[in-house]
């Protein structure tokens, strides 16, 4: 399942969409969802995690500071399409 | 058929996303192949709350989507937890909702095509 983070840590529908996350669902963090990166690095760890380069550059945090692989708009839509379910 | 599940989780009191969640869900309708489902969660689950009325305060009701859930056959389900975490005393059976804790219902994610948060 493709699961998308667009809000923080302080928003409860997010923490809850990580609790529910599997294994092998592909978690992508998106707009405010970046801080998740951040704060709670610690709540994404052993999970499938990416972070959309221009949301995390945008917030002033430089690349080599992500600890999660950073992804294009492109890489982003590869990751939708190899991804049929969806909780976003 | 795709299944769609729409979890709501703000109050509707002073938010529009319940009316909203169910207004999406009943459109879903207009699609012979989806078969929407609704889940409340955190604040949104003192909408099932017997007294919950945001009519009462000049604002959208939120009891109208009752008679869509029964025409429809809509299934609703609302988390154990957050009924507690509310304190919702007492249920109004219009919803006709299903109460269902929450790794239960976290387990049952995979069935759905769709998890929609509003």
């Amino acid at each position: 399942m493709f699961i998308l983070l667009k809000y923080g840590p302080e928003n409860p529908a997010e923490a809850w969409k990580l609790q529910a996350a599997k294994g092998d669902d592909q978690i992508v963090l998106i707009q405010n969802g970046v801080f998740w990166a951040v704060s709670e690095k610690a709540a994404l760890e052993g999970k499938n995690v990416a972070v959309v380069k221009a949301d995390w550059l945008a917030r002033g945090y430089a690349e080599e500071a992500c600890p999660f692989p950073l992804v294009d708009y492109t890489q982003f839509v590869e990751l939708l399409e190899a991804n049929p379910k969806t909780m976003s | 058929m795709k299944k769609i599940l729409f979890v709501i989780y703000q109050a509707p009191g002073g938010t529009i996303w319940p009316n909203e969640g169910f207004r999406t869900a009943f459109g879903m309708y207009a699609e012979e192949d989806l078969e929407p489902e609704v889940l409340l969660i955190d604040q949104a689950a003192i909408t099932v709350a017997q007294g919950t009325e945001p009519k009462d305060l000049g604002l959208l009701s939120i009891k109208m989507v009752q008679r869509y859930i029964q025409k429809y056959d809509t299934k609703v389900y609302v988390e154990k937890e957050s009924l507690e975490k509310f304190q919702v005393p007492d249920m109004d059976e219009g919803y006709v909702a299903e109460v269902i804790d929450r790794a239960s219902i976290q387990a049952k994610l995979a069935e759905y095509d769709n998890v929609i948060f509003m």
